[in-house]
């Protein structure tokens, strides 16, 4: 493929511009958040946007460590954080392939009942769910949050998983079929490295709502500060009525809190871009 | 197994016999890579539908306490009283059908810019995330911020460029659009799914209609659509689920009244004043059914047609 | 995870063995309870159980605090549960549905067997608690108390030629209009706004000798001529002063009196309503605004002038989420219940409880003899006209439909602010289907 490198490079430019102005927008509220977290009560601005804080309190994020239990928050959090990612890469991923790859009795109608799950609000299957890990004794325990999660429970996860592993040519899975493979070993030796970009899509979704989730926590956990999440005790910053004037904090609480995810998103994209080619596995 | 098959010249005829015998093992193979899920689903799923549709026929208010069978008194005041009922499907359709495809377009536009193999593509990639994990809080400060009458950005140009200003937040003809505008904001999940389906995209494909003379156009309309196809259908079926049911944001930019006349006054809105403010969470869970129907329909309608337009590598229907 | 389950055995396993002797000895009994006093008034809270538990040192309270937001899903769970908490922090609605449907228990004869004298408290903030007869908890915070009053400020007033703050509607309405500054796009300096919702148009009913509902809690009374000419008054001024609705919304948008840039800090908000934290915000964002009582004054919400029948006045619990008190569920044993009830009144009517709990907020105390403490004279320069505020306050009767019938007034009235009704038709309608709403709930509930 031969192109005229200066069409490229106006290409590139072009790109650029586009990039930059883009950019230049969706940093807005990460630049806000992190001005906010370095002001003193008295001076955090809602109506007006003031980036430059006078004075610079660069004391709370000093404050927030003595003031609060990060690394308990932390702790509890990451519990739940690795059972989303495990069952985001395992279980759901295997219920993708399935529904994806392997044909079965009743295969079209559950992968109806699949997407038919996301169609019901939280609203409503709160109570009910709540009721039932009452009585099963599991409240004030971190069992109501890891279990659906380590059972694969998102129709999100499998429904994704399952796009991109039926856009995988089947002449691959037959040949690997033919050499002895068993269904187990297809799915783990050829389906998952090929897939490795939706892989990370999923990790980094899985990490993200885990690390943000605040309802569902607080339902099952809140009895119990020691249980408490980080977004948890984020949201208990707010105080009664949510008139303290602690908005400054709360972004630097916010601010630590998103440093992770970043990091997370920044590493695990690499993946996203840079899935086993499907030409090098054929030959 | 597949070893001691005997090698048949015809390549036809290996693989009707190999799908055959496989099938039969795949039958039950095929719940055990379900299993998990499916267990999940009778307790997770099955139970609180069940358990919400008998409290649809209820007049379940709170606590610990049988409800009294009201038949269909609950779906007979929704489609006769209820004034909030129609005014919210009208406003979350309208959100729905301006909001899915022009976040489609973003998202899938931004991806194609990010798949380029540029310097610091990783830096911006992770920066166009950015809106889908800052607080809440910060996009509905930066919004009032851009949205506002009078200081707000977006009016400031208008206003330079020789137009009116626009009342965003203020004027009920208005509300819809500002949320739509709100929610492309956080385009990034889609853009993320959309960047890990780029690379499914044999490179040769690209080089075959290079080949061919084809330029660009010609390359994102024959290879790059029509392959991404499944992940669009994925996006819009998960964009059309998700916008029936958008609360957070509205929430936060307009409060649990809906906005000027009531505008922007979503369906989930009313679903939750009536469940948690109102403590009618027999109506609420009616009203529930009735939005699981509506999005059931459009999403088995997209399903439907998505056999003419979606591509798999596979020849499976 | 696995880590997760042997920490809570050890966890476990020490409590035991650190509280072994002590229950050995004499029982104690643990009560949990679910409240809301996160960030900093967790700290007073603890302090409050400290002293709760010296005197009565049989009884263990286990503070479950829980953040703000999502507290109606919380609240719907725990009542749900087969093991609430032993009392909950609960607003008026939630405590009338819950007493209704039998959830939680009355307390009357708990306040007997103590000997508490109900009378320590303002008539208004303990009638709060009483649901068909009986009651179901104690108040704190209290449940009005300003919304009679506003701030003012001097130096804007000054400006406008006047010495005096308004006290009727025409004299407010005469400010505002010297005060104001703005173009066609908005408003840059503003005397006041006088709100487009159902809650500003029963404070200013209320200023016009209107009501709300009748003593009973049954018959609406707000579409009375009173009501009209409140809500034909509050129409005229947004358009004619203030250039129309959309203007205060757009003036309001993102204002908070928790952060500094409320348009009441910057002197470009003359006039502005106040709840019973703002004192402790002024303080916190502009202490020395806060300090310079000759920049700023409290003020009695104007009445109409022009009705020789009216006068300034506050309302008492009309807000379907005020009005908080601490209810205990049935579930729980009597001795538990018993328990409960005794923290339930160190917490409301000891002054070594919500006293200092509430002084130490600055907020005034629905217990009348603590707001009498010189203290408070010398934390707040105007802490007489707030005891006079709070002398002022109108009690108001809702039911647990409150919350529906608030909705439908807000939109009618709104609509009358856009113009899409007039005034009159707009709380005619209002009124005809929330009666209907009332008598359906007071039909199922006597028949």
């Amino acid at each position: 493929m031969i192109e005229n490198p200066r069409v490229r490079h106006t290409r590139n430019s072009l790109t650029y511009l586009a990039l930059l102005a883009g950019a230049l927008v969706m940093l807005f509220p990460l630049i806000w958040t992190i001005s906010t977290s370095l002001k003193t009560p008295d001076k955090v601005t809602l109506r007006y946007i003031e980036l430059i804080p006078d004075p610079w309190a660069f004391e709370n994020y000093l404050e927030i460590f003595n003031d609060q239990p990060l690394l308990r928050y932390t702790r509890n959090t990451l519990i739940l954080v690795a059972a989303a990612v495990f069952g985001a890469l395992v279980p759901c991923s295997l219920a993708a392939w399935g529904f994806a790859r392997i044909p079965f009795p009743g295969r079209r109608v559950l992968f109806g009942l699949l997407l038919a799950t996301m169609m019901l609000p939280y609203v409503v299957q709160l109570i009910p769910l709540f009721i039932f890990f009452d009585r099963i004794g599991w409240v004030n325990t971190f069992w109501p949050l890891i279990l659906p999660r380590v059972l694969g429970h998102n129709a999100f996860y499998i429904f994704l998983m399952r796009q991109f592993f039926r856009g995988i040519p089947v002449d691959l899975f037959d040949a690997a079929r033919i050499d002895g493979a068993s269904e187990f070993g297809v799915w783990w030796r050829i389906a998952m490295p090929m897939s490795l970009p939706v892989l990370a899509a999923v990790s980094i979704f899985a990490f993200q709502f885990a690390w943000d989730d605040f309802l569902w926590p607080l339902i099952y956990l809140g009895g119990n500060k020691e249980n408490w999440t980080l977004a948890m005790g984020l949201n208990a910053l707010k105080g009664f009525e949510g008139d303290e004037n602690t908005m400054n904090v709360m972004m630097t609480f916010s601010t630590l809190m998103l440093v992770p995810m970043l990091l997370v998103f920044y590493f695990g994209q690499k993946y996203l871009v840079r899935g086993v080619s499907v030409s090098g596995l054929k030959g | 197994m597949a070893e001691a098959l005997p090698r048949i010249p015809e390549e036809s005829r290996e693989r009707s016999r190999l799908s055959s015998l496989a099938y039969r093992y795949r039958h039950w193979v095929g719940f055990l890579f379900i299993g998990p899920w499916l267990l999940s689903l009778l307790l997770f799923d099955i139970m609180p539908f069940f358990a919400n549709l008998y409290l649809s026929f209820t007049d379940y208010s709170v606590g610990l306490v049988t409800p009294n069978w009201v038949g269909l008194d609950n779906y007979i005041e929704i489609f006769t009283e209820d004034r909030v009922f129609a005014k919210s499907v009208y406003n979350t359709v309208y959100y729905m059908l301006f909001s899915v495809p022009l976040r489609l377009v973003l998202a899938f536009a931004f991806a194609l810019l990010l798949n380029a193999r540029l310097r610091g593509m990783q830096m911006f990639r992770t920066i166009f995330y950015l809106p889908s994990v800052v607080p809440v809080v910060a996009t509905s400060i930066i919004f009032i911020g851009l949205l506002n009458t009078r200081y707000g950005v977006i009016n400031q140009f208008l206003v330079l460029v020789g137009l009116d200003p626009v009342r965003w937040l203020s004027r009920p003809e208005w509300i819809k659009p500002s949320l739509v505008i709100m929610s492309l904001w956080g385009f990034g999940g889609q853009m993320v799914i959309f960047l890990a389906g780029l690379q499914s995209i044999p490179g040769e494909l690209y080089e075959a209609v290079s080949i061919d003379g084809g330029n660009s156009w010609h390359r994102l309309r024959h290879i790059t659509v029509p392959l991404m196809t499944p992940t669009i259908f994925f996006n819009l079926i998960i964009g059309i689920i998700g916008s029936f049911q958008v609360f957070t944001q509205v929430f936060v930019l307009i409060t649990a009244t809906g906005g000027p006349l009531q505008a922007g006054l979503v369906y989930m809105i009313n679903v939750y004043n009536n469940a948690f403010a109102y403590f009618r969470k027999g109506y609420a869970a009616a009203l529930s059914v009735i939005l699981f129907v509506i999005i059931l329909v459009f999403t088995v309608i997209m399903v439907r047609s998505s056999d003419r337009w979606v591509f798999y590598g596979d020849d499976e229907r | 995870m696995r880590k997760s389950l042997y920490i809570p055995i050890l966890v476990l396993a020490a409590l035991l063995l650190a509280f072994a002797p002590v229950q050995a000895q004499d029982e104690v009994t643990e009560i949990r309870f679910m409240n809301w006093w996160d960030a900093s008034r967790e700290v007073l809270m603890l302090e409050l159980i400290a002293r709760f538990e010296a005197e009565n040192p049989d009884i263990r309270v286990i503070n479950e605090v829980q953040p703000w937001d999502n507290r109606a899903e919380l609240v719907s769970t725990a009542i749900a549960s087969t093991t609430p908490p032993h009392i909950i922090m609960t607003n008026r609605q939630e405590t009338f549905k819950f007493a209704g449907l039998g959830l939680i228990r009355p307390i009357d004869e708990f306040v007997a067997d103590a000997g508490l004298d109900l009378g320590v408290f303002y008539d208004g903030e303990i009638g709060n608690q009483y649901w068909a007869g009986e009651l179901y908890a104690l108040p704190l915070p209290t449940a009005g108390g300003l919304t009679g009053m506003f701030f003012y400020n001097k130096g804007m007033l000054a400006e406008a030629g006047m010495d005096a703050p308004p006290a009727t509607w025409q004299e407010l309405e005469a400010a505002a209009q010297a005060i104001n500054v703005g173009d066609a796009m908005g408003i840059d300096v503003l005397g006041v706004t006088v709100g487009s919702d159902a809650s500003q148009f029963i404070n200013w009913l209320y200023t016009n000798n209107g009501r709300y509902v009748d003593d009973l809690g049954r018959t609406l009374m707000f579409n009375s001529p009173e009501g009209v000419e409140t809500l034909e008054w509050m129409i005229r001024f947004t358009n004619d002063v203030n250039g129309g609705v959309e203007n205060m919304i757009d003036f309001h948008q993102g204002a908070d009196f928790t952060a500094g840039d409320h348009p009441w800090y910057r002197n470009e908000l003359a006039f502005n309503a106040i709840n019973t934290s703002h004192f402790n915000h002024m303080r916190a964002n502009a202490p020395d605004f806060f300090a310079d009582t000759d920049r700023w004054g409290v003020m009695m919400r104007p009445y109409n002038g022009d009705n020789p029948d009216a006068q300034t006045a506050g309302v008492v619990g009309y807000s379907s989420s005020g009005g908080w008190g601490y209810t205990i569920p049935v579930v729980h044993t009597p001795e538990l219940q018993a328990a409960a009830y005794r923290f339930a009144e160190f917490l409301g009517a000891n002054e070594q409880g919500g006293c200092i709990f509430l002084f130490a907020q600055g907020r005034p105390s629905p217990v009348r003899a603590c707001n009498e403490d010189p203290a408070y004279y010398d934390a707040n320069p105007y802490w007489d006209v707030v005891l006079e505020g709070l002398g002022n306050d109108v009690a108001v009767s809702i039911t647990p439909v409150q919350g529906q019938l608030h909705d439908i007034l807000n939109v009618r009235i709104e609509e009358a602010f856009f113009g899409v009704l007039g005034a009159e038709d707009a709380l005619n309608l209002a009124a005809e289907e929330m009666q209907g709403i009332l008598d359906e709930f007071w039909s199922g509930l006597d028949g």
